[in-house]
């Protein structure tokens, strides 16, 4: 089990990582702000909260998935602080007794709201009028991923009246890349439908919660203006001296690719209307 | 009402939605019995595309031949490659890809969508199909493992000319005024993927609405302006609004021209000189009684502000906005004002910002702001009491919404208009006009009477209920419409459903109520006449 947990969590780190470096990567773009814009950090920090902690946007225009959706995040939110204590709780013996009957509270709240969220999702996009044109097989499968998630994780807390503990002790196999414990089968199955799931989450849609960061401060909040941004004029040298192979005849002619400055500037060599 | 399905986009048939006139959004009485529209002939069915709706916006010609639609459909796949390269679209690459990405397929953005509730919730214009058709078919065929991975997700698309026909004509029926993008919680942007699907028929496969490409952007490259008057037109134009202006004034006005080192470039959108001349009027006006050292601009394209690139096209945009920049070098000026121009203001001062080369870039600052700062400054004599009518502002998407230019024209009208009242919403949250994104200057076959009926018809209600305690023709009326193309819209928003006439509504820009207000006149600026 340690090894599935630690292949997931690697597929999870390089498929994150190859995202986000694609994205960052990429040259600047011109500005495409989107108002209101935060005034501060911290104001950038509270919508931002309340956008990841109570989907502000989705309550504010989506009423009847809001409760569901909220319920359904909340949830992967309250499992991903389980499973960090957990890891503590592994880590630091002095602790691990009083953080344990904590965990449990925290995985039981957290698989139940899940269970019930991820049910609601799968059933809304099935039935709302709003939401089923665009439902696909993809849709369905990974709600129904995250519910079986949950759902045995719900189930473990109780075939197994002492799952933290399990789970801690997992944790610290895993921390020390030892074999797993004895593990009850529904635990089985419920890791390895996670490790799964964490290995499958960045090469699908729900890597939102990434890409987000991206939308919001690369995109939506960035107003920087040209003279506020080092080395701007160098880079826009190398992007302007990109090849333009569009093929319209009012950008080029022949097969010969003007640089952008010259099929904007009007000093395309190639181009008989620029000659004129 | 008929579900439409991404996937359905491929699937030939006479059209993939039709709007029903009685699901559309109620407007008040006297307003509720919807005028005829005028529907396309059997004649424009067989030569045009129109397998989309009841409606053509673009006009493309039928392929003659199955070679022909081959060709297109070729044409379009390499279109799409280079949307998604980093030499090709270096300027949009990054937030069209994350667009791309992230979206969870929620509907969250969809009632934000002024088109979509407008026409009664009708499944073709939700502003996800066409995003969401597009990127199913970007990632079936730009994907290692597309065509393989699409099947298993259930999301596969077939791309044929029928798919691309109606993408295109999708592509025109968003205003781009990216309030969706505003509501979706992820920050996916539909807007910006029906301007990239834009950008992909103009710049590989040569194909945009003849009013913003050939008698639009081509013709204002060549002979200075769009509306193809040439430099010695527009002094002809500005001298008989000086004329008027000085008449009423009772004093010489007069525009200066290339006038070197002033302290301002004001650019106009050229198609005031013609349809709205007392707003050139007023600005000038204006800036004679505040004593300002500014100047027009004779050299080709800049004495239009217009950019209609920003619509549909990166290399006409840019051409557009290096010729403007360089007039102002030329001249020396300290700022570039832009008037009351929504699309000239993002294009210049927010979207060209970081595309300029070097070293040649000049102070850009709204009209608005500027306005704001001469009212307050006490310079000119004004006297509220003359503008004693109720008025209401409508922002313009790209001033407001995309620009964050809210407060100006606020502290202005309140300061000169006792009775102004918001429209709801408004600020950042307002509703487009209808008109944004090219469509007030569209009009050719049937798609003034969508963009009328559909487009604008929100904008038409907010406009409405914001004189509800009002609503007669015996009080009148005025909405501030501070950007050419908003007020176009609500020209013909106002003649196809009389509003004039029944509710004594007139619209005009913020100039003219400045004008209105200077105690100086002996005439009211405003006319009360609805042209």
């Amino acid at each position: 089990m340690t090894q599935i947990i630690t292949i997931g969590f690697s597929f999870f780190a390089l498929g994150i990582a190859v995202r986000v470096l694609r994205i960052a990567s990429m040259p600047v773009h011109l500005r495409w702000e989107l108002y209101p814009l935060p005034g501060s950090a911290l104001e950038k920090i509270r919508v931002m909260a309340s956008e990841i902690l109570l989907l502000r946007g989705v309550h504010a225009h989506h009423r009847a998935l809001w409760i569901w959706s909220w319920l359904f995040h909340l949830s992967l939110y309250l499992l991903i602080v389980a499973t960090g204590l957990s890891l503590v709780a592994a880590l630091f013996r002095s602790v691990r007794e009083g953080l344990t009957s904590g965990i449990a509270i925290l995985s039981v709240l957290a698989f139940a709201g899940g269970t019930v969220g991820a049910a609601a999702l799968i059933v809304m996009r099935f039935a709302s009028r709003r939401m089923r044109p665009f439902a696909s097989f993809a849709a369905f499968f990974n709600l129904g991923l995250l519910f079986a998630i949950f759902a045995s994780g719900l189930a473990h807390a109780f075939v197994q009246p002492d799952a933290a503990r399990v789970m801690v002790e997992q944790g610290g196999s895993l921390l020390a890349l030892n074999p797993a414990p004895h593990l009850h089968p529904v635990a089985v199955a419920h890791l390895c439908l996670g490790a799964f799931f964490i290995a499958y989450l960045p090469f699908t849609q729900m890597a939102h919660g990434v890409l987000k960061y991206f939308t919001y401060h690369w995109v939506r909040w960035d107003d920087r203006s040209a003279d506020q941004m080092p080395g701007h004029a160098d880079r826009m040298k190398r992007y302007l001296a990109f090849p333009v192979s569009w093929s319209a005849a009012h950008i080029r002619e022949g097969s010969t690719k003007p640089s952008w400055t010259e099929a904007v500037s009007g000093k395309d060599p190639h181009r008989s209307i620029d000659r004129g | 009402m008929k579900r439409i399905r991404p996937k359905d986009i491929s699937k030939p048939s006479e059209r993939l939605g039709h709007v029903d006139r009685n699901e559309l959004l109620p407007l008040p009485k006297p307003f509720d019995v919807e005028p005829p529209s005028k529907e396309l002939d059997p004649k424009e069915r067989a030569q045009f595309e129109a397998s989309l709706d009841d409606t053509i916006a673009v006009g493309v010609p039928k392929p003659v031949s199955p070679q022909e639609e081959e060709e297109r459909v070729r044409s379009f796949l390499s279109g799409l490659k280079k949307l998604l390269s980093k030499e090709d679209n270096w300027a949009f690459l990054q937030q069209l890809f994350l667009s791309l990405e992230s979206c969870t397929k929620c509907q969250t953005c969809v009632e934000a969508c002024p088109v979509y509730t407008a026409s009664g919730r009708n499944d073709l214009y939700r502003p996800t199909l066409r995003s969401e058709a597009f990127r199913r078919l970007a990632y079936k065929y730009l994907h290692p493992f597309g065509r393989v991975l699409a099947r298993l997700k259930g999301e596969d698309i077939t791309l044929n000319w029928t798919a691309i026909a109606r993408l295109l004509e999708l592509s025109y029926r968003c205003t781009l005024c990216r309030r969706c993008a505003q509501a979706c919680p992820i920050g996916v942007d539909n807007g910006l993927i029906a301007h990239e699907i834009r950008k992909l028929f103009s710049m590989e496969m040569g194909i945009a609405p003849k009013e913003i490409h050939e008698r639009g952007s081509v013709r204002q490259l060549a002979s200075g302006s769009s509306t193809g008057m040439n430099p010695a037109g527009a002094k002809d134009s500005i001298a008989f609004i000086d004329e008027e202006m000085s008449e009423l004034a009772g004093r010489r006005i007069e525009t200066p021209w290339d006038k070197q080192g002033a302290d301002v470039l004001l650019l106009h959108n050229a198609g005031e000189f013609l349809a709205w001349p007392e707003n050139p009027g007023a600005f000038a006006l204006i800036l004679e009684a505040a004593g300002v050292r500014w100047t027009l601009s004779s050299e080709l394209a800049a004495y239009d502000a217009v950019n209609y690139g920003l619509w549909y096209d990166d290399v006409q945009f840019a051409r557009v906005a290096m010729k403007q920049m360089e007039a102002a070098r030329k001249l020396g000026v300290k700022k570039i004002i832009l008037a009351e121009c929504g699309h000239a203001h993002k294009a210049l001062t927010v979207v060209a910002d970081r595309l300029l080369p070097p070293g040649t870039s000049i102070p850009r600052e709204s009209s608005l702001v500027f306005l704001r700062d001469l009212v307050m400054s006490g310079r000119l004599k004004l006297d509220p009491s003359r503008n004693n009518f109720p008025v209401t502002l409508h922002d313009p998407c790209n001033i407001v919404r995309l620009m964050g230019i809210v407060e100006p024209q606020r502290e202005i009208l309140k300061k000169i208009c006792p009775q102004f009242r918001e429209m709801t919403p408004h600020g950042v949250e307002n509703y487009c006009c209808g008109g944004g994104s090219g469509f007030a200057i569209m009009s050719r076959h049937n798609f003034q009477d969508w963009r009328l009926s559909i487009a604008g018809r929100m904008k038409l209600k907010q406009i409405l209920d914001a004189f509800s305690d009002c609503p007669g023709p015996e009080v009148k009326k005025y909405v501030c419409a501070p950007c050419s193309n908003c007020k176009g819209q609500i020209r013909d928003l106002f003649q196809r459903y009389d509003v004039w006439a029944k509710a004594g509504i007139l619209y005009g820009g913020l100039v003219e109520l400045i004008a209105n207000a200077m105690a100086e006149l002996k005439e009211p600026f405003i006319k009360w006449e609805f042209r």
